[in-house]
């Protein structure tokens, strides 16, 4: 992997609310996250959505209409 | 000039840096009235702090009852403690009511009563008929104002094609040798070039650096880029000691929770277990206001009583109310403490501890958004070419302390008084004036050894022990003490920081240089802030001391100003408080104890 690649995605992480800042640079560290170049598109694509609509998933408040994001947000929230 | 970088030049009329719900107004507003207008921002616009703004703007519609701006002007200079600028808060407040009105018309979905007109709700401090009743003043968008304000500001802004340069980190201001600011030098991140943007103004609009402190509620964008870009050039910053704290964000992660939760009969204890603040305030316990309750929970966590492995917390329990209450009374919360603490708010505390909400000083300005300075003994001295907008700037209209809901409205008032200026005195298309090496060269050299810096110290290190320092010395308990203690560490600090290392070298999203020259940025700001507060020997809005606690108007009706030098050196100077009203439309508001 590219290591500009995870940066720009790391920059991409950086987001209007703390919350978010925070959620999301710990799902970007998380080996799964970026483990293949599937993965690592979908993430792209999620990190393109408002930071409303992120909000308002991570806080359980709706959720996403497309299964992939859907899938990122239940992982972003699942507790072992 | 280091001869390996791509340098791009850009001509404007004018040049936004930021794009938060100022830098957005201001460069709307320009744009519209058909100057050449660029904004640089190295996040893209809607992702500004701005949007985490959920509660409102106060305007004095009058729409749910009598209202009057002078009520609203009065409620402003109680808030700031007798330190804001009377003009500009006249100016602020009568320029809400249009201010608002047109945000409707651009777009901004307000709430609405059942008439139609815009919803207004009440908002702490805000009264009327000057302190007696209860003011409905805030204007919001359901609970994402600063989003529909940032959305439709960006929409309005691209309609009058005004020129976005979007993941760009703004370097330095371009400044000529006589002090005028001739344009900015900033970095593509995505595709690592270089560019000179020259204008005829620059309109610093870079928010806040609540990144100075380890615990604070905002984006980690705000790092305070324009305070350091003006420190850098030689020009000083005002009223920086003045920060507001909100005393329960989590632990760590510095998100809020609401002041409705001790409302609902959550309270606080320390490492013993005690219910502190019986002792603090008797009669008000757990529901004292913002700055008490955060002073108690911070004299327990010096004195040795707080929670966690380094004793640097409290704990709120929540876990008596039982999840029906929890659930029903409080929604979000119990989602907020398990996702941001990993607590289960009905078995255990939630960890917590006064959190940086706000930055009331920064760049000084007139009510044009102008930056102004001390010379020659003009407290009011014009920089030529300069100006600042929204929280990275100081006007002064939240003095020393800020009232909810002031803030949208500092952003879209000086936004727009910001664009309104540029349109009245920069004609479209003006020539540039021509430009020597030498000021370029000063950026470009700065920003090519930062980037090859190549000492021990790694950047989060750095920062980590700034943000403790600053949390631990100069937060909301305050003492000449604790702070000289504070200002020993921080020089230390501001020493190492000559040995940092930069590990990557390439210009292509290398986020270890961003953070390193954000990091300076934040140093800059952290410096200015803790001195001037060992400075000024008063208690008054946010900067209470222990020491001095009373207000001290004979020697401290004044604002600040410091200058820093390389070394982390602090030169003060001061301004005169503006006493006087803009017009005959409203007199003075004579300082009184400020009691509510």
């Amino acid at each position: 992997m590219e290591p500009s690649l995870i940066n720009k995605l790391r920059w991409r992480c950086r987001r209007g609310m703390r919350e978010l800042d925070v959620m999301l640079v710990n799902f970007l560290e998380r080996e799964d996250t970026i483990s293949s170049d599937e993965s690592i598109n979908t993430f792209q694509l999620f990190l393109d959505s408002s930071d409303m609509d992120l909000y308002s998933w991570l806080t359980r408040r709706s959720i996403p209409q497309d299964i992939r994001f859907k899938k990122i947000v239940e992982k972003m929230l699942f507790k072992p | 000039m280091p001869s390996e970088y791509q340098f791009v030049e850009h001509q404007h009329d004018v040049i936004v840096i930021g794009a938060g719900g100022a830098g957005l107004r201001a460069t709307f507003g320009m744009a519209e009235k058909g100057l050449s207008t660029a904004c640089i921002t190295k996040v893209f616009p809607t992702r500004s702090h701005t949007v985490a703004a959920q509660g409102g703007m106060s305007a004095a519609l009058g729409n749910m009852g009598e209202d009057d701006w002078r009520w609203h002007m009065y409620d402003t200079i109680k808030g700031s403690d007798w330190l804001g600028d009377q003009d500009a808060i006249e100016y602020m407040c009568k320029e809400a009511i249009p201010a608002v009105i047109e945000l409707e018309h651009y777009g901004v979905p307000f709430s609405r009563t059942e008439s139609g007109e815009i919803y207004q709700r009440p908002f702490g401090g805000m009264t009327t008929n000057y302190g007696e009743g209860t003011a409905q003043r805030t204007c919001a968008a359901a609970d994402r104002t600063g989003h529909a304000i940032l959305h439709t500001l960006y929409q309005q802004s691209l309609k009058h094609n005004a020129e976005f340069l979007i993941e760009y980190f703004a370097v330095d201001l371009v400044m000529d040798k006589d002090g005028v600011c001739r344009g900015v030098i900033a970095w593509n991140l995505e595709d690592g070039t270089m560019h000179l943007f020259r204008a005829h103004s620059v309109i610093i609009a870079t928010g806040g650096y609540g990144r100075s402190y380890f615990s604070c509620t905002s984006a980690h964008t705000c790092t305070g880029d324009g305070n350091g870009m003006i420190l850098r050039a030689g020009l000083p910053l005002q009223d920086m000691e003045f920060t507001q704290f909100h005393p329960t964000g989590i632990y760590g992660a510095g998100c809020l929770i609401t002041e409705g939760v001790r409302g609902e009969g959550g309270y606080l204890t320390n490492a013993n277990g005690e219910r502190f603040m019986e002792r603090y305030a008797p009669n008000a316990k757990d529901l004292a206001s913002r700055d008490v309750v955060s002073r108690s929970m911070t004299v327990e966590i010096t004195e040795g009583r707080g929670v966690g492995a380094e004793g640097d917390h409290i704990f709120l329990h929540l876990e008596h109310l039982g999840s029906d209450v929890i659930n029903e009374r409080l929604p979000g919360i119990a989602e907020s403490a398990e996702i941001f603490a990993g607590v289960d708010v009905t078995k255990e505390p939630i960890p917590v501890l006064p959190t940086v909400h706000y930055n009331m000083g920064g760049i000084p300005t007139n009510i044009h958004g102008e930056v102004v300075t001390t010379k020659d003994g003009n407290p009011d001295s014009v920089v030529p070419g300069l100006m600042s907008i929204g929280e990275a700037a100081c006007v002064s209209v939240h003095g020393a302390n800020r009232l909810g809901s002031n803030s949208l409205l500092d952003l879209v008032v000086f936004g727009r008084a910001a664009a309104q200026h540029c349109a009245a005195t920069i004609k479209p298309g003006e020539k540039h004036a021509p430009l020597d090496n030498e000021s370029t060269d000063r950026v470009l050299s700065h920003f090519d050894a930062m980037r090859y810096a190549d000492g021990s110290e790694p950047v989060a290190k750095i920062r980590l022990d700034m943000q403790k320092t600053m949390q631990k010395h100069a937060a909301v308990f305050r003492t000449g003490e604790l702070m000289n203690e504070g200002i020993e560490k921080l020089e230390e600090i501001w020493e190492s920081f000559k040995h940092v290392k930069v590990t990557d070298r390439s210009l292509i999203w290398n986020t270890d240089l961003v953070e390193t020259l954000e990091l300076e940025n934040l140093l800059g700001s952290a410096m200015t802030s803790i001195k001037a507060a060992a400075n000024r020997e008063e208690s008054r809005g946010a900067h209470a001391r222990e020491d001095f606690p009373d207000r001290d108007d004979e020697n401290w009706m004044k604002h600040t100003l410091t200058w820093l030098d390389t070394e982390g050196k602090v030169k003060f100077d001061y301004r005169p408080v503006h006493m006087y009203t803009l017009t005959d439309d409203v007199e003075v508001v004579p300082p009184k104890k400020r009691v509510y």
